[in-house]
């Protein structure tokens, strides 16, 4: 309080004074006061290369084509309506949605132990259980893709068949490459810190009293579970879910490289479209339905973490 | 509610084979006692409350309550009402919700829920803030809400882990009489963990004080703070001054003995058979007086000392004192004290003096290992 007084000007103690603003003092309290414009080079370099590309892109999905492959006039929303009258369209976006919706909810299935022993785990497990975590992250994700294709393969001299065949665990290969299955193994190995990282982050911030007291109060550790460290946890799982989510959503290498033709994904069409049939309007109405249903899904889960309760919970 | 007693028999908390947190700890708790587990941070004082709690395991020993041991049932079975140092509220519920909790996984209805909700929050003074959530409470209502929901399932005892150790002093003492106030009422056995001795003094029927893992005592206040049974206790509850003696003559229980530095000591009450002792004299049992012409010389129970230090305490004045054989001595003198005299000054040559009953004995520390 008293340096905004001697900042303005104004001498504590003589209210109604004059105010006497020193030349130049609103830009020192604006810029230099304040460390925001330390963000402008990434802000310019992201709007030269990412926000106007993705405006124009954006653009062209309402833009006509001409038979020269020129883009402009007139305005139009044909290229949706197309889009969603087709129904081999809206099969590969119900496809899309309902990969990413399995895959993240078996992602956040397969976190909550991981996360629960990275938190509570003694120091030793903790730092092997983080390595096995972030260590996929190191590898590209087309070789990790490939490396699917060599477990996943169809016929007997697949990784994973050859080892069930001689268990004696099947007695046919199974059909697991280029289907939905791999595509969700794949996405799931990729993806799956995403899911762990905030979940682990949010049950790390539970007070282990909590848990204790509801033991104590009666709970069988599964209602311990249910009622107090998962709503706790909500936060985290949230982050989690619309991470995995959209990071699934917007795949393109592993259904190119182990999804085959009936696991396509938005993002195979995209290229399809513009790289094959070189047709950018719809290119890009694909693209912009693929970024929208990405922005619904994060404006759907900030409502759902600026609810009251939740909160409370991050307080 | 019925009280039950609970007993305690050789219980023992190793960790990893080599670190022994509590170490052999055998103690009941009377039928609506309260006993307060007294002691330094790591003394195990925590780790034997969670034994009882269920959310440690002992490696070994008994817990008994009401005649039925229960080591081996778990947590949620075990009924026992607890309070934690930082509250344990649900932050993600209301205050009725918190309550309830203990009371929906007992399956209760709805309506008797809300009936014994309503009458817990009474209890606490607390039915008005029925629908607050908890960070919207002060943290003396967190923990009576924390109260509350610990009474509602009529638990069988109550553990209290320090649970006044976050609120400020005059909340603490406050809560200490209501909480004591509610436990003698309701017949509740506690056991209470705390590192402050005021709060053990205030509210406990029995003291147990711990030290490395071990029980040193376990008395009533008044005992433990006017017998203490080692050099431990007497340092740890209030203050002490210690002299290192020697017995001279042994007469029944009467004494003489001399100290390292040559005082002689008259002994009433001489309960060891050692005859190296340690001799604790509390503060308040020191008389100081002006240094007189006709002082009598090397009479037994006074020392001529040095006024190093004197501490204003309201109600107390604190002397902090050395004897020519630089001996340190604190002796306490109430404010309106008559008869000590004029009030010493830092400097001032001072004869100190004090009852044959305010020695009191206890085994040498060197010799108390030994055994």
């Amino acid at each position: 309080m008293k340096v905004m007084d001697t900042e303005t000007g104004k001498i504590p103690g003589t209210a109604g004074a004059v105010t006497r603003d020193t030349p130049g003092g609103w830009l020192r309290r604006q810029v230099v006061g304040s460390p925001n414009w330390m963000i402008l080079p990434l802000l310019i370099f992201l709007t030269v290369f990412f926000f106007m590309p993705a405006i124009k892109l954006m653009l062209f999905s309402v833009m006509t084509q001409d038979p020269q492959g020129r883009i402009g006039t007139p305005l139009t929303l044909s290229h949706y309506v197309r889009f969603f009258q087709v129904s081999l369209y809206t099969d590969v976006l119900w496809t899309t949605i309902r990969i990413s919706i399995i895959t993240s909810v078996i992602a956040a299935i397969l976190a909550y132990p991981v996360a629960i022993v990275l938190v509570r785990g003694n120091i030793m497990v903790t730092r092997i259980v983080t390595l096995i975590i972030i260590a996929p992250l190191a590898v590209s994700v087309v070789v990790r893709a490939y490396g699917w294709q060599l477990i996943l393969g169809n016929g007997p001299t697949g990784l994973l068949n050859y080892v069930l065949l001689n268990l004696g665990l099947i007695s046919e290969p199974l059909a697991l490459l280029f289907s939905p299955v791999a595509v969700v193994v794949g996405s799931l190995h990729i993806f799956f810190p995403m899911m762990v990282l905030p979940l682990a982050s949010a049950l790390g911030k539970i007070d282990p009293n909590l848990e204790q007291a509801g033991r104590t109060l009666g709970a069988p550790a599964w209602k311990v579970f249910l009622r107090i460290t998962l709503p706790l946890s909500l936060p985290g799982l949230v982050a989690g879910v619309t991470l995995v989510f959209s990071l699934s959503a917007g795949a393109y290498v592993i259904p190119a490289l182990i999804g085959g033709p009936s696991s396509q994904m938005l993002g195979n069409m995209v290229e399809q479209q513009i790289i094959a049939v070189y047709d950018w309007p719809f290119g890009a109405t694909i693209a912009t339905i693929l970024v929208l249903i990405v922005l619904a899904i994060n404006a759907l889960s900030m409502r759902l973490l600026g609810g009251r309760r939740i909160r409370e919970i991050q307080k | 509610m019925e009280s039950v007693e609970v007993r305690l028999e050789h219980l023992t908390k190793e960790y990893n084979n080599s670190f022994v947190a509590v170490d052999n700890v055998t103690l009941t708790v009377g039928a609506g006692e309260l006993l307060a587990l007294l002691g330094p941070s790591g003394c195990g004082k925590t780790t034997c409350l969670r034994m009882i709690a269920g959310l440690v395991d002992p490696t070994s020993g008994e817990i008994v309550i009401g005649g039925k041991p229960i080591t081996k049932t778990p947590v949620h079975r075990r009924n026992m009402g607890m309070l934690f140092q930082n509250y344990a509220l649900f932050p993600h519920m209301t205050v009725a919700e918190n309550v309830a909790f203990g009371l929906e996984m007992r399956k209760f209805s709805r309506s008797e829920r809300e009936d014994k909700v309503r009458k817990a929050l009474d209890l606490v003074k607390l039915g008005h803030l029925a629908d607050r959530i908890p960070s919207q409470l002060s943290g003396g209502q967190q923990q009576r809400v924390a109260l509350a929901r610990a009474l509602v399932i009529e638990p069988s005892m109550l553990l209290l882990d320090e649970p006044l150790g976050a609120l400020d002093k005059s909340l603490r003492e406050q809560m200490q009489l209501e909480i004591r106030h509610l436990q003698q009422r309701l017949g509740l056995t506690t056991i209470m963990v705390t590192h402050d001795q005021d709060e053990a003094l205030t509210m406990a029927d029995q003291i147990a004080v711990m030290r490395a893992g071990q029980m040193e005592q376990i008395a009533s206040a008044t005992e433990i703070y006017q017998r203490p049974a080692t050099q431990f206790v007497a340092g740890f509850i209030g203050a002490s001054n210690f002299f290192e003696a020697e017995e001279v003559s042994r007469d029944g229980r009467r004494a003489q003995l001399v100290t390292t530095s040559g005082i002689p000591l008259d002994v009433t009450n001489m309960r060891l058979v050692t005859k190296r002792v340690m001799v604790t004299i509390r503060p308040e049992a020191i008389t100081v007086r002006p240094l007189g012409a006709e002082d009598p010389v090397a009479a037994p129970n006074t020392a001529v000392a040095v006024v190093e230090q004197v501490v204003y305490r309201g109600f107390m004045l604190h002397y902090y004192l050395r004897m020519d054989d630089g001996t340190e001595v604190i002796a306490y003198r109430q404010t309106q004290t008559e008869g000590w005299g004029p009030v010493s000054a830092v400097g001032d040559r001072v004869r100190i003096s004090w009852d044959a009953d305010s020695n009191h004995v206890v085994p040498l520390v060197a010799e108390a290992a030994a055994a």
